[in-house]
């Protein structure tokens, strides 16, 4: 168990992904704050080239006032909403809890330090949960996986945000979930109990547990192995089991005991107080994310054409400038060199 | 090779091609220093790899001196970069080099640190449900201070409960563990052990143990040296899909010390212990690392650890006379 402790303390998920909840509230407070003020800045941008292009005067009434940006709340309701939405995907696609659970982290972390404003939660949604595919062991190939008309997406749209994704998690793939500590708190009780049916209806109702801790924020605040003990607790309430009996035969010692016993209420009250976003809620948030989107992450935007325009010109720049300096011999290469990145 | 234009990273001299990276020498344009490169073609099909994903997801967790330091990771125009530390050879290269002129056998003392070295890494490995199950000289590292680290988890994969079936092509056939040959599918992290076992061989005499041709001359030379397991020896055996009404040519063993004259008894005594044929009775990393034949390396290490609270009781209970005249600054 100590060895084990210490293993997790090891992992990234601890090292750099944990946090206390003041923490992670000043965290997300800043994305928000910092997206809303991106897409300020850009939408005011995108306005100047509208009028530019349409060469007419910018009315001056017209002024930022006018849009609602997404508060922190907002945020997190759309996505909680998507990560619900990985559930139905995975079912699906009969994916195992562990790819969609590693999904559902992977979105927890990518919308700890981005905002919805820049990156639309449904593709991000899509892309969290092709490459926690990859992780788990459990590839499909991506057209197979955008096929269903239902998901309303392209190959193209799930891979080209998957760098931004893996670069958001630091790479760090591995995820620890609290449903192999529960199959070990399972299988250690069976030597304690003697009714294997009551155990195993409190192992079922805390995988429920365990399953809805995906969706609040326990994943950031302990570990797996104390989510998963707290489900049990809960578990236990749900069908009658002594649970008491268990803990104290598992921790002899009283003093870490009543600090676990703190730590795990905590839990339990987290997860108890899980509400599900209704669908209403959710509409609204979307029908207001239309107005406050970050152009310059908009493909359709003119910013962004503007932008995709400037880079090709410093390629073609940089590309201008280094053939002069290269052997004649190498001339070849570099038109090569060109065709790939230049579209005309 | 220019063809990489937006890289923090200089190639130099490339290293090797793999089924889906090609690993450059190269330098950090910040700090100057070598790197090894491993440029990951994307997958029109699939994006990044998720061979890649994986090995990267491994590699982000196993942070031990005897394995190799992915210290970060880059997306450039075509690839996506994994940076690691530079490494000087690799144990084969090693042998060439400074092995015994025409075998490439080493020297026993390098034999005896390196084999810690390798089951140090493993043992860390392993007790996080990490298999390499690819390894063979070629992917273990020497570095220039002369620290063996494991490195290429290409192959490699966490082992979760429930253990799937595992693509039966992944350990190179000469370090291919009988179990495997043979068809089992539920193998473990013994599948390693066996293969530690053919590179202690392999180090002494710098040849390979058992260099099969193909799977079934692999098993026959495995038999030819170990013996024809009987249902004594390896009580499983015949439950593998492989084994199944097949008869092997009876052999007997051979005594290990007759083919490995030069390896010590102490040697041959944890040899014997790797290559067992019944997977759960190979020895483990773990106990492999307390086996009476490192006890050089552990009286060494006692000794260090000992000349350690020396130092650090001189550090704290100085016995540095104060001089009488001293009349301090406070």
């Amino acid at each position: 168990m100590v060895a084990l402790q210490q293993n997790y303390e090891q992992s990234s998920q601890c090292r750099h992904w944990r946090f206390s909840r003041a923490k992670l509230h000043e965290i997300r407070r800043a994305t928000n704050q910092s997206g809303i003020e991106r897409a300020r800045a850009n939408i005011a941008a995108e306005k100047d080239e509208l009028h530019q292009q349409q060469t007419q005067p910018a009315p001056d009434s017209q002024d930022d006032t006018a849009v609602n940006y997404l508060t922190l709340e907002d945020e997190l309701a759309l996505c909680h909403f998507y990560e619900t939405r990985i559930e139905t995907v995975s079912k699906y696609f009969k994916f195992p809890n562990q790819v969609k659970a590693t999904a559902v982290v992977f979105m927890k972390r990518f919308f700890l330090y981005n905002t919805v404003m820049d990156y639309p939660p449904k593709f991000i949604m899509l892309t969290c949960l092709y490459l926690a595919t990859k992780t788990e062991n459990h590839f499909i190939q991506i057209e197979e996986f955008a096929k269903p008309s239902t998901l309303k997406t392209t190959p193209k749209d799930i891979l080209d945000y998957e760098f931004i994704v893996s670069q958001s998690l630091k790479f760090e793939f591995t995820i620890h979930h609290p449903y192999s500590p529960l199959y070990g708190f399972f299988l250690d009780a069976q030597a304690v109990v003697d009714n294997m049916a009551l155990l195993t209806q409190v192992y079922n109702k805390a995988m429920e547990w365990c399953h809805k801790s995906l969706f609040t924020d326990l994943v950031f605040l302990y570990f797996p192995s104390q989510v998963a003990l707290a489900a049990m607790l809960l578990a236990a309430q749900d069908v009658g089991w002594d649970f008491d009996t268990y803990l104290t035969y598992k921790f002899t010692e009283p003093v870490p005991r009543q600090e676990l016993v703190t730590i795990l209420t905590d839990i339990a009250a987290i997860l108890k107080a899980y509400q599900p976003i209704t669908v209403t809620t959710v509409r609204d948030i979307d029908r207001k994310l239309i107005y406050c989107r970050n152009p310059e992450k908009d493909p359709s935007s003119l910013l962004y054409q503007k932008k995709l325009q400037q880079a090709e010109d410093a390629e073609d720049q940089r590309r201008l400038a280094k053939v002069p300096a290269k052997p004649p011999s190498t001339e070849s290469e570099s038109v090569a060199e060109g065709e790939g990145g230049l579209v005309d | 090779m220019s063809g990489i234009s937006n890289s923090r990273y200089k190639r130099l001299d490339r290293l090797g091609e793999g089924t889906y990276a090609t690993v450059y020498r190269g330098e950090d344009t910040q700090t100057g220093a070598v790197v090894a490169l491993k440029d990951i073609h994307y997958d029109p099909e699939e994006g990044t790899p998720s061979t890649a994903v994986r090995e990267i997801a491994l590699m982000k967790e196993l942070r031990h001196d005897n394995i190799v330091r992915l210290l970060h990771v880059e997306q450039t125009e075509n690839n996506l970069v994994m940076v690691f530390e530079y490494m000087d050879k690799d144990l084969k290269k090693y042998m060439d080099a400074l092995g015994t002129p025409g075998t490439g056998a080493l020297d026993a003392t390098i034999i005896r640190r390196f084999m810690y070295h390798m089951l140090q890494g493993l043992a860390f490995c392993h007790d996080r449900r990490v298999l390499h199950r690819d390894l063979k000289p070629q992917n273990l590292l020497i570095s220039a201070s002369g620290v063996l680290k494991l490195a290429d988890f290409g192959l490699a994969r966490s082992t979760g409960i429930p253990v799937t079936t595992f693509s039966n092509e992944v350990v190179t056939l000469w370090y291919r563990a009988p179990d495997v040959l043979l068809g089992s599918k539920n193998y473990d992290s013994a599948i390693d052990m066996w293969s530690v076992g053919c590179i202690f061989a392999e180090m002494f005499t710098g040849r390979p143990l058992f260099p099969g041709n193909n799977a079934d001359d692999q098993i026959n030379r495995i038999f030819r040296v170990l013996g024809t397991p009987t249902p004594h020896t390896w009580p499983l055996m015949a439950e593998l899909p492989n084994a199944v009404n097949k008869k092997f040519a009876a052999h007997s063993p051979v005594s290990l010390p007759s083919v490995l004259p030069m390896m010590e008894p102490l040697a041959i005594d944890l040899l014997t212990q790797l290559l067992r044929y019944e997977p759960s009775r190979r020895i483990t990393a773990k106990d492999a690392l307390l086996h009476p034949y490192f006890n050089e390396i552990h009286n060494h290490h006692h000794q260090q650890q000992q000349q350690q609270q020396q130092a650090l009781q001189n550090m704290y209970f100085p016995t540095t006379v104060i001089p009488s005249n001293f009349n301090g600054y406070f």
